[in-house]
C-alpha cells in the first residue's frame, strides 16, 4: 500500500487523534474488570454484586453508543467526542481525589466509564469521513485497534492497585487521557462532507431482515463473550482459584491477548474459507470450551495468607488446575476474538449500503451480550454457589448460534444479484 | 418519466453528380419505427471505372437493410461491424478479381438513432456533423493523409483492406438536433460557417439538404456532392424502449395472497419466496392458461436499480426466442395495475429437486438433458446475452427449460451492476472473483460445474460461500466419486471447468459437439495420479523391503536383550 498516497488521501492528524481517543477510551472502559477485585475487597461487596459492577460499564457502553452516534451526526463528531472525554476525565478525577464509598458510587463510575466505551461511535466515523472508500478498511482497522487496551489494563492496573491503592490506579488513567484530550481538541478536525443522519425508515428496513438480527446475535456472542470475560475473569480467577489480584490480572492478560491478537486472523480466515464456515467451527469450539469451563473444579486455597490487599497464589505458585483454566479460557477467547474478525469481515459485504447503521447496532448488541455474561456469572455464583449454570447457559446460547449459522448458510445458498444489498 | 413517446425523425437527402462524369456517391435512410431505431448512411465511392458507385451503393444498402436483421440486443457497434465486415469482404475481393471494378472502395458514414442516443460508425473522409443551438460540431475524423496535396488519399476505407476497422462514437441526442452527413464534395468547398448558416435556416430537412448541395456546386465543387440532413423531431421516454418504460411506470404494491384475484389472474399457491421476489402460481381467468407471477418484495419500492433489473428480465425474455428458455408473457397494455412479471408455468421439477430426491443422475439421463440446455444457452449467447446463473435450480425438467434470467447480462448494453457479484457463488468462474465481467466463458464454467454436480452430488472445487475469495486449486477428478463413468465425460468436464478461461471451450457449440461425440473421440489419457506400485514398482518393493528389514531389526534387538527363552524351563541350569 502506498503510504504517501494514503497520508495525502485524508487528514492524518484526525486519524491519529481518533485512534488515540478510542484506544485509551477502550482501556478506560474495561478498567473496572481488574479493579473491582480491589474495590470490592475494600468495600466488602458480595459476590453477585461484584459481577454486576463489572457488567454495568459494558451495558452502559452498549446503550450510550446510540445517543453518541446521534449526537455525532447532529452536532458533529469533534464536539461530541470532546464533551464525552471531559465527562470521563472529570469522573475519573473525582474518583481519584475523593474515592468511592458505596456500591452505588461504583455503579455511577461504571456508567461514566461506559461513556468512554461508547467512543467507538464517534472516533471511527470521524476518522472514516476523511478518507475515500478505497481506504475505509485500513482506516477502520487503524482507528478501531483499541482492543489491546484490555491487555494493558489487565497487566498494569492490579500491580498499581496493589502497591499504591486502587484510587491511584484509576488515577493513572489520567496520564494518557488528558494529553489525548488536548491533542484531540487541537488537532482533530471535522470532516467537510455533510453528515446524513439515519432515518427511521432505514432502521425499519434493517429490522425487517432476519439476517440483521442474526448478525447482532452472533456479535453478542463473540464480542459479548470477549468483553464479558475480559471484565469478569479477574474476579473469576480470584474466586475460583484463590489467586492474588495481581496474578488474576496477569492470567486475564494472557487470555485477552489471545482474543485481541487473533481478531484480524479471524477476518483473514473468513476471507478465505467463508465467514459462515469460520463461525460454525468457532462456535462449536467455544461451546465445548464453555461446557468444559462449567465443569472445571475450583482450585485449592493457599495455606498462608499473604500481606497483599487481595491475597492469594502468586504467579509462580499457581496450582496446575489454574494453568489449565488459563489454557481453556485462552482457547475459548481466541476463538471468540476470531469470531469478532469473521463477523466484521461479513458485515460490510452483506450490508453494504447500511454498513454505518449496522456497525452501530451490532456493536451495541455486542456490549449487551457482554453485560449478560457478566451478570449471569454473578447470579450463578450467588444463587447456586458455583459458575456452572452460567457457563452451561452460555454454552447453550453459542450452540443456538451454531444452529443459526447453518440456517444462514442455507438461506445464502441463493442467487446474489446485481440488485443487491440495497435493501439487505 | 413520461409514458410512451417514440423516436421521430425527418430526413432529407440531396445528391448531385456535379462536374464529374457519374455520381459515385450514394445515400439512403430508413426511418420506419423499429426497436433498432432509424438508420441513415452515406458513402462516397472511388476507384475503377464503375467500381466506386457499386461499392458505395452496396455498402449503404447493406447497412440500411441488414442492420435491421441483427438482434437488437447485440448493440449498435457489434451489429454494424457484423454487417459492414461482410460488405467489406465482398467489395475487397471483387475489387481484386473483376477488372472493371479494379481497386474499388468507398468511404462510409452511418448514423443510427436509437432511443435517446446517436451512434456514428465511420470510415473514410465523408463526415457526420451535429447542429445544435446554432453550432455545428464535426463528429467524425477524416481518415486521410495529412500532408498538403495528399488530402484525398484515403488511409482507411471499405474495400481497401481485407479487415475493416470502423470508428464508433456515441452521442446523446436532444430534441431539435440536426444531423448532417456530407461527402467531401460538400465539405471540401463549403466552410463550417457556410454550413452553419445553411442549417440554421428554419426550413425542412429536404430543403436544407438541397440548399447545401446547390451552394456547394455554386462555390465551384468539382466532385460529386451529397448531403443528408436529419431532423430529430421527437424523442422517446428515457428508457430502453416503450415496452420497458411501460413496465417501469407500474407501482410496486403489496403481494396478493393465494385465493385473491389480481388483474384477471386468480392467485394460487406460493412457489418460492426469495430475497428479492416471490413466485406465485396463478390462472389467467381470460384464457385459462396456468402461469407463474413474479412479484418484487415491497421493500424494494424506492430503489430504481431493483426495478430496472426486474424490467430487464422481462425485456430479455421477450427478445430471446428458444423453446428451451422460460418464456415471459406480456399482458395486454393497461391490464397490469402493479409491477409483476407473468411467466409460463412449468409443471415439472427442477434439476436440483431431482438431484436431492433421487441422487446423482446416470450418464444417459444427463446427456438427454444437456442437448436442449446447451441449445438454449447457445441461443442466448448468439444474441449477446449471458445468463450468469446457470445451475440445477434454474433448469426445469420435462421438457428441459432454462429459467430465471434475473441476473442476465446484455453485452451490448450497460450493466447496472450493483455492488455484489451477481450469480451463485459456487458456480462462479475464478476470474469473476476478481474484476472481470461475465461472458460466454463464465457461462461455460457454470455449465461444467452443473454437469459435475448432477453426476456426483458434489462441487468440483468445493462449495464456495458468498463473500469469500476462493482459492481455486485442482478440481477433484470425476472418477473419485463416479468410477462407473467413462473417461471422456471427465475430460470434457475438466476442460469446461478449467481455471483459465482460455483453456475452456470457446463456445457452447464446441461443448455440445464434444459431448455428442464424446464416446467416439479419442482423448489423451487423463492425468490420474497413479499409486506408487504402478508408477515405480521397483521403488515400491524397495520400500516394503526396508520396512520389513526395520521390523526384523527391532524384533531381533528386542529378543537379544531379553531373550525369548528367558524363563523357559530348559534354560535353567542343571544343578
Amino acid at each position: 500500500m502506498n503510504f504517501k498516497a494514503f497520508k495525502q488521501a485524508g487528514h492524518w492528524p484526525t486519524l491519529l487523534a481518533s485512534f488515540l481517543y478510542f484506544d485509551f477510551s477502550f482501556m478506560t472502559w474495561v478498567t473496572l474488570g481488574p479493579l473491582v477485585v480491589y474495590i470490592a475487597a475494600e468495600l466488602h461487596i458480595p459476590v453477585a454484586e461484584k459481577f454486576t459492577l463489572v457488567a454495568i460499564p459494558v451495558l452502559a457502553g452498549a446503550i450510550l453508543r446510540v445517543p453518541m452516534g446521534i449526537f455525532c451526526d447532529q452536532f458533529g463528531a469533534k464536539i461530541t467526542g470532546s464533551i464525552a472525554q471531559l465527562i470521563v476525565i472529570a469522573g475519573i478525577a473525582y474518583t481519584w481525589s475523593f474515592g468511592l464509598h458505596s456500591s452505588l458510587e461504583v455503579k455511577l463510575l461504571g456508567i461514566i466509564l461506559g461513556l468512554a466505551g461508547a467512543s467507538f461511535a464517534v472516533a471511527l466515523p470521524q476518522a472514516g469521513r476523511w478518507y475515500p472508500p478505497e481506504y475505509q478498511g485500513v482506516v477502520m482497522g487503524i482507528a478501531g485497534a483499541g482492543n489491546v487496551g484490555t491487555v494493558l489494563d489487565a497487566l498494569f492496573i492490579p500491580s498499581i492497585a496493589e502497591h499504591f491503592g486502587w484510587q491511584n490506579a484509576i488515577g493513572t488513567l489520567l496520564i494518557p487521557l488528558i494529553p489525548t484530550f488536548l491533542f484531540y481538541v487541537v488537532f482533530s478536525k471535522e470532516a467537510p462532507n455533510s453528515r446524513n443522519p439515519v432515518s427511521l425508515t432505514r432502521y425499519k428496513a434493517i429490522f425487517s431482515d432476519p439476517d440483521s438480527w442474526w448478525f447482532m446475535f452472533f456479535y453478542s456472542l463473540t464480542f459479548g463473550g470477549f468483553v464479558g470475560l475480559a471484565n469478569s475473569l479477574p474476579l473469576y480467577f480470584t474466586i475460583q482459584y484463590h489467586v492474588s489480584g495481581v496474578t488474576a490480572g496477569l492470567m486475564s492478560a494472557v487470555v485477552v491477548t489471545c482474543g485481541s491478537v487473533f481478531r484480524p486472523i479471524g477476518g483473514m480466515v473468513a476471507d478465505r474459507i467463508g465467514g459462515i464456515r469460520t463461525l460454525s467451527i468457532l462456535f462449536a469450539i467455544v461451546s465445548i470450551t464453555y461446557v468444559a469451563a462449567s465443569f472445571m473444579p475450583g482450585g485449592p486455597a493457599p495455606t498462608t495468607v499473604g500481606a497483599d490487599k487481595v491475597a492469594g497464589w502468586g504467579i509462580t505458585e499457581l496450582p496446575g488446575i489454574a494453568w489449565g483454566s488459563v489454557l481453556l479460557f485462552s482457547t475459548g477467547v481466541l476463538c471468540l476474538g476470531m469470531g469478532n474478525g469473521a463477523v466484521f469481515q461479513l458485515l460490510p459485504q452483506r450490508f453494504r449500503k447500511e454498513i454505518g447503521t449496522m456497525t452501530g447496532l451490532v456493536g451495541c448488541f455486542g456490549g449487551i451480550g457482554g453485560f449478560f455474561l457478566a451478570m449471569a456469572l454473578g447470579t450463578s455464583k450467588s444463587v447456586t454457589g458455583d459458575f456452572m449454570t452460567a457457563f452451561l447457559f452460555f454454552a447453550l446460547l453459542v450452540a443456538l448460534g451454531l444452529w443459526a449459522v447453518t440456517g444462514v448458510k442455507k438461506r445464502w445458498r441463493t442467487t446474489w444479484g446485481a440488485v443487491s444489498g440495497a435493501r439487505i | 418519466m413520461n409514458r410512451g413517446g417514440s423516436l421521430e425523425v425527418s430526413v432529407g437527402i440531396a445528391s448531385e453528380t456535379g462536374r464529374r462524369r457519374q455520381n459515385e456517391d450514394f445515400a439512403a435512410a430508413r426511418t420506419t419505427p423499429s426497436p433498432h431505431g432509424c438508420v441513415i448512411a452515406l458513402a462516397d465511392g472511388m476507384g475503377g471505372t464503375k467500381g466506386g458507385r457499386v461499392a458505395a451503393e452496396l455498402a449503404v444498402r447493406s447497412f440500411v437493410t441488414d442492420f435491421y436483421a441483427t438482434p437488437p440486443t447485440l448493440g449498435v457497434l457489434r451489429a454494424a461491424n457484423r454487417v459492414m465486415e461482410a460488405a467489406n469482404t465482398w467489395i475487397h475481393a471483387q475489387g481484386r478479381v473483376d477488372p472493371a471494378l479494379d481497386g474499388m472502395g468507398t468511404t462510409f458514414t452511418g448514423l443510427v438513432l436509437r432511443g435517446r442516443s446517436a451512434h456514428i460508425v465511420h470510415v473514410g473522409d465523408s463526415r457526420a456533423w451535429r447542429f445544435r443551438d446554432g453550432v455545428l460540431t464535426q463528429l467524425t475524423d477524416d481518415h486521410t493523409m495529412r500532408q498538403p496535396g495528399l488530402e484525398h488519399a484515403l488511409l482507411r476505407a471499405i474495400g481497401l483492406e481485407a479487415t475493416l476497422r470502423l470508428d464508433y462514437r456515441r452521442e446523446p441526442v436532444e430534441r431539435h438536433d440536426r444531423f448532417l452527413l456530407t461527402s467531401d464534395g460538400v465539405h471540401g468547398s463549403l466552410s463550417v460557417k457556410a454550413l452553419q448558416a445553411l442549417l440554421g435556416n428554419p426550413v425542412s430537412a429536404e430543403a436544407s439538404a438541397r440548399a447545401i448541395v446547390d451552394e456547394a456546386l455554386a462555390r465551384g465543387s468539382s466532385d460529386n456532392v451529397t448531403a443528408v440532413v436529419v431532423d430529430v423531431v421527437a424523442l422517446p421516454a428515457p428508457d430502453r424502449d416503450s415496452l420497458v418504460s411501460l413496465l417501469a411506470d407500474l407501482p410496486i404494491k403489496s403481494i396478493p395472497k393465494p385465493g385473491q384475484t389480481l388483474d384477471g389472474f386468480v392467485i394460487g399457491d406460493v412457489i418460492s419466496s426469495g430475497r428479492y421476489s416471490r413466485l406465485l402460481r396463478a390462472k389467467d381467468s381470460l384464457d385459462g392458461t396456468e402461469v407463474v407471477l413474479k412479484f418484487p418484495r415491497p421493500q424494494l419500492a424506492s430503489d430504481h436499480v431493483f426495478r430496472a433489473a426486474f424490467v430487464r428480465e422481462a425485456w430479455i425474455a421477450a427478445e430471446v426466442s428458444s423453446p428451451h428458455i422460460g418464456r415471459v408473457i406480456t399482458p395486454a397494455l393497461g391490464r397490469q395495475s402493479q409491477l409483476y412479471s407473468v411467466l409460463v408455468f412449468h409443471a415439472g421439477e427442477t434439476l436440483e429437486t431431482r438431484l436431492s430426491k433421487r441422487g446423482p443422475l446416470s450418464l444417459s439421463e444427463v446427456l438427454r438433458i444437456m442437448s436442449p440446455l446447451l441449445k438454449a444457452v447457445a441461443a442466448l449467447h448468439r444474441q449477446g446475452i449471458i445468463h450468469r446463473d446457470i445451475k440445477p435450480e434454474n433448469i426445469m425438467l420435462d421438457p428441459v427449460t432454462l429459467i430465471d434470467l434475473g441476473v442476465a447480462l446484455v453485452k451490448g448494453q450497460d450493466d447496472d451492476l450493483g455492488d455484489e457479484r451477481p450469480g451463485t457463488p459456487s458456480y462462479l468462474a475464478p476470474e469473476l472473483f476478481g474484476s472481470a465481467r461475465a461472458d460466454e466463458a463464465t457461462d461455460i464454467f457454470a455449465i461444467g460445474v452443473t454437469l459435475y454436480r448432477v453426476l456426483t452430488g458434489h462441487y468440483p472445487y468445493g462449495e464456495i460461500e458468498p463473500f469469500s475469495r476462493h482459492d481455486f486449486r485442482n478440481a477433484t477428478p470425476l472418477s473419485v466419486y463416479r468410477q462407473d463413468l467413462p473417461d471422456w465425460i471427465g475430460v470434457v468436464i475438466q476442460k469446461a471447468i478449467a481455471i483459465r478461461p482460455q483453456d475452456r471451450y470457446h463456445d457452447v457449440i464446441e461443448l455440445m459437439f464434444a459431448i455428442e461425440n464424446g464416446p467416439t473421440t479419442r482423448f489423451p489419457p487423463v492425468g490420474r495420479r497413479l499409486p506408487l506400485i504402478e508408477r515405480n514398482p521397483v521403488r515400491f518393493w524397495q520400500c516394503v523391503s526396508l520396512v520389513l528389514l526395520l521390523l526384523l531389526g527391532m524384533f531381533s534387538l528386542g529378543t537379544g536383550t531379553h531373550g525369548p527363552l528367558d524363563g523357559h524351563p530348559s534354560t535353567t541350569r542343571l544343578p
